[in-house]
Parts: structure tokens; C-alpha cells; sequence
């Protein structure tokens, strides 16, 4: 479904963005595989060795201006143009109301959840504008965007990242670049390793509504709605936020 | 805030809960009402309770099924003859059903949730706009109370919370449709409130369970009202002059420029 794409994967080393590396290229896409851990970077690249697209590691930070415009010229000068940007990478903050939250956890899930995004989307949009072909950018946002599974401070910035979302699927809706988010609800992954010490109060008060959520999901649900968003398939969408959550929102 | 005095208001639903605590405030301001409303005995109450007689406002009710037709045609043809013009019209008329999940939801428990809530409502709001638009001055008003079941999937059955989407529907249609012709629409959307909206769902179905065993496991421990609760643990209820309060503000002089707004009304609960 991806043959010939050239694509740039943040948070490529474990759990969502893995499994999206992965599906992207047994579906033929080229990607820059992103993240900051190189030596599972290039266990990820060994073994998709024989799969029907490619794979590059690319060792960066998505809070640093420096890696995501690397990144992407990366790829543009490795596979000759940019097709889709999956902006994945994210970290949780500590679950603390906002009482309680700190200004170095604010800025720390700003700088990767928001600011990357938002540098990621500028490089890439100014890259498809001068390609003049279009583009594809995948935001990975949260149902934590509008309901409360974490702390005030992950929950704005995910709100940012479905704003940014809308805004530029608006903004060059003329220009054929399509931007649309995920929004997963519990998904299997190693996320909650950022979340360091939780704050008790914080997880206190959002537990019911953690409760209510079904068994977490796999992180290949997500590159499946990755996979669709970044296919001609969906050729029609634009400014979508897809809940991938198990129904657990419907509440 | 403007007050309701000489205005003349049509409410649909004036006998119990909201209705009549919305009654009662408009009323005491000095409105002009026509009350249509199934409940004879519960309005003559009303009335003799809090002393809707002599001033300062009029009441004229108008007993009936507002899923009849000649009932709500009798409501209107009584605001034409006796006003001409109407100022607001309230729809605050409202059932529950049993909590049933879809499968469990009959034809006859999904119409007659789907008349009440969301077709007579239609008709209504229809059959009214010649008495509304072209209002001179600041803008008429309808308002239509909706529930917070019209904005997620697990506070009632499937009946109702597919009628109470479907008047956030409505409303907006209506308040894009006719903003230019002087006629504003709004909803209210009431959270866990004390009425007899469950009682009277217990007696409309006697044959029934009160609540369906399955839908209301699936209302209680998998969906949204576990997640209201107070600091005591209990739920969050809010009163009917709460949602009268809202009424009377979207219909007021101050919410000129309100129009095609949803208010919740429901102490947080659907912040969650």
C-alpha cells in the first residue's frame, strides 16, 4: 500500500512507532526510522532485513530543532523526496493535577510532545510545498486530548498536537498536504516508563475513568490506522482525529 | 439579568421537574405562558403550590400528549389568537427509557422515547417559527432541553441516547436555519437531576423491569455515572431551578448573541 513512500517515523524504537516502522515497510514504504536509543534502532532495521520496503536509522531527539530538520532532509537526500511524516514520539507527564504540576515536567512534555510535532510539521510542510506533489502528515495524539487518563500537563499537550492538527489540514488544504492525529486510548507500551514517580493524588483522581477502560490495545492497532491514513485509501481525509481506543470513550 | 415580564412564552413539558420550576420562575416575573403538559393533576398542583393565579403572570393550560397532534395545534392556536407573536418557545418535555441497551430496546419503547424527545419536539419547533421570527427588537428564542446523554454513550438506553443526540441536531440546524430571521436556538443539557423523569418511566412500563439487569450494568459500573461523584462520594445531582436558571438565562436579553450554544448543566460530571 506504501510502495515507493518515502516516510519519517518518530519514536521508532518501541511500541507504537515500532510497529508502524514495521507495517510501513512490509507495505514497501522507505522510512527514517527515528528515535533517540540507536542500538534499537538498528535492531529494528536487522529485522525488517528482506521486507518489502526499507529502513534507515536515524538517531535524534524530536525536542531538538537540529535532529528534526536533520531527519527529514535525511530523508529527503536517502530517498529523494518526502512523502508522509508519522509524528509519534511522545513521553506521559506524572499524572499530577495542575496543584501539583511542575514546570520541568511541563516543559519536558512540551519540548517532545508539542514542540517536536510542530518543528517536525514546519520542515515537513515546507519540504511537501516545494516537492508541489502534496503530502501526508500523522499525528499521534491521545484520547487524553479531551478526557482525563493523565495529568492536566500531558492532557494540553495533547489538545495542542489535535489543534495543530486541524489547523494545518486547514491551512493547505489547497495545497494537497493531508494532516490528520490518532488518538489512542490504553495501548501496550512503554510509555508509562516516562511517566517516572506518579503523582498519587493526580492518578487518584483520573483512575475511574482509567477503569472504564477496556484491556489495553496492541501497538500494531494503531500502525493499522497509521497505515490507512498514510494510504491512498483515505485520499479524502483531512483534519480527522481517530479515536483507537477499544470504544473506551464512548462512555 | 432582563426580566420576562409581558413576555409571552410557550412551554412544552410545565408540570414537573424542570418544566414547572421553569413555569414558576417565568410566571412570577410576570410572562404571559401557555403550558401544554400530560400531567393534569401534577400542573393543578403547581399552580395551587406556588400560586400561579392573580398575577403577576398569566398561565393558560393546555392538557394533553404533545405527540398529538390536535393537542399541540390547541397550544399553538391559543399563543396566535391570544398573542400573535411569541417571545420564546421552551421544550423541556422529556422520557426515559428503560436503560436497555439497542437489543433489548422494542419499537414500541424506542417510539414512543423517539415521539416525545426528538418528533414532537421537531413539529413543535416547525409548527412555532411563524409565531417567532421576524421578532422584533432582540431576537426569539427557543430552547431546547437536551440531556448530557446527547453527548456521550452511557448515561441512559439506547433509545434516549440516541434522542437526545438527535436534538443537538436540530438545534443547531435551527439556529444556523433562522438566525437571520431573529430567532436564536440553544439547548440545555441537564446532567443527574431530581425529577420524576425515572419514576415516570417506571410507571409508563409497569410491566417491565424498572431497569433493564444488563443495561443497567453496563449504565452503572461500565459508564459515565461512576465518574460524577461529589467529595462524599455520592453522585452529582443537580435541582430543577438549576436548569430553570439556564433557561431563563438563554432566553434572556443578556444571550442575545447565544445562539446554537449547547450548556451543560451538570456540576462537572462530563468533564471526566
Amino acid at each position: 500500500m506504501l510502495t515507493g513512500k518515502s516516510v519519517v517515523v518518530t519514536g521508532a524504537s518501541s511500541g507504537m512507532g515500532k510497529a508502524i516502522t514495521e507495517l510501513f515497510v512490509q507495505n514497501g514504504a522507505s522510512v527514517v526510522a527515528v528515535a533517540r536509543r540507536k542500538d534499537r534502532l538498528d535492531e529494528l532495521v536487522t529485522s525488517l532485513e528482506g521486507a518489502a520496503g526499507k529502513v534507515l536509522a536515524f538517531e535524534g531527539d524530536v525536542s531538538n530543532i537540529e535532529d528534526v530538520e536533520g531527519m527529514i532532509d535525511f530523508a529527503v537526500s536517502e530517498f529523494g523526496k518526502l512523502d508522509v511524516l508519522v509524528n509519534n514520539a511522545g513521553v506521559m507527564d506524572d499524572m499530577a493535577a495542575i496543584g501539583d504540576a511542575t514546570d520541568e515536567k511541563y516543559e519536558k512534555v512540551f519540548a517532545v510532545n508539542v514542540y517536536g510535532p510542530f518543528a517536525a510539521m514546519r520542515k515537513a510542510v515546507q519540504v511537501f510545498l516545494s516537492q508541489g506533489t502534496g503530502g501526508n502528515i500523522i499525528n499521534v495524539s491521545s484520547i487524553g486530548a479531551q478526557h482525563q487518563a493523565a495529568g492536566v500537563v500531558y492532557g494540553a499537550s495533547k489538545a495542542a498536537v489535535n489543534a495543530m492538527t486541524r489547523s494545518t489540514a486547514y491551512m493547505y488544504l489547497k495545497d494537497g498536504i493531508r494532516v490528520n492525529a490518532i488518538a489512542p486510548g490504553s495501548i501496550a507500551t512503554e510509555i508509562a516508563t516516562s511517566m517516572g514517580q506518579p503523582n498519587v493524588e493526580g492518578y487518584t483522581k483520573v483512575s475511574p475513568v482509567i477503569a472504564l477502560s477496556p484491556d489495553p490495545g496492541p501497538a500494531t492497532a494503531i500502525a493499522d490506522a497509521a497505515l490507512y491514513l498514510a494510504s491512498d485509501q483515505s485520499s479524502f481525509v483531512s483534519g480527522v482525529i481517530l479515536p483507537v481506543d477499544g470504544g473506551w470513550t464512548s462512555f | 439579568m432582563s426580566t420576562n415580564e409581558g413576555r409571552n412564552i410557550l412551554v412544552v413539558g410545565g408540570a414537573c421537574g424542570m418544566g414547572a420550576a421553569t413555569v414558576t420562575a417565568l410566571y412570577k416575573q410576570g410572562a404571559n405562558l401557555v403550558v401544554l403538559d400530560l400531567n393534569e393533576e401534577a400542573m393543578e398542583e403547581l399552580i395551587e403550590d406556588e400560586g400561579l393565579e392573580g398575577g403577576p403572570g398569566t398561565l393558560h393550560f393546555v392538557p394533553g400528549d404533545v405527540n398529538d397532534a390536535s393537542v399541540r395545534q390547541a397550544a399553538i392556536d391559543y399563543a396566535t389568537q391570544e398573542f400573535g407573536k411569541l417571545d420564546a418557545l421552551l421544550y423541556i418535555a422529556g422520557v426515559l427509557d428503560l436503560m436497555c441497551p439497542a437489543h433489548k430496546t422494542d419499537d414500541e419503547l424506542y417510539d414512543y422515547v423517539m415521539d416525545v424527545n426528538v418528533n414532537s419536539c421537531f413539529r413543535m419547533c416547525r409548527d412555532c417559527l411563524p409565531l417567532l421570527w421576524d421578532h422584533e427588537g432582540l431576537p426569539a428564542s427557543i430552547v431546547i432541553v437536551g440531556s448530557v446523554g446527547g453527548e456521550i454513550g452511557s448515561s441512559a438506553g439506547a433509545a434516549y441516547i440516541t434522542s437526545k443526540h438527535a436534538v443537538l441536531g436540530l438545534a443547531r440546524n435551527l439556529a444556523h436555519s433562522y438566525r437571520f430571521r431573529n430567532v436564536r436556538t440553544n439547548v440545555v443539557n441537564p446532567g443527574a437531576c431530581v425529577t420524576d423523569i425515572l419514576g415516570n418511566a417506571m410507571e409508563k412500563w409497569p410491566d417491565r423491569e424498572i431497569m433493564d439487569e444488563e443495561g443497567n450494568e453496563l449504565y452503572n459500573v461500565r459508564g459515565a455515572v461512576a465518574l460524577g461523584l461529589d467529595a462524599d462520594g455520592n453522585n452529582l445531582t443537580g435541582f430543577p431551578e438549576d436548569i430553570a436558571n439556564a433557561i431563563l438565562y438563554l432566553i434572556s436579553d443578556e444571550a442575545h448573541y447565544v445562539n446554537g450554544a449547547v450548556l451543560d448543566v451538570d456540576g462537572g460530571w462530563t468533564a471526566f
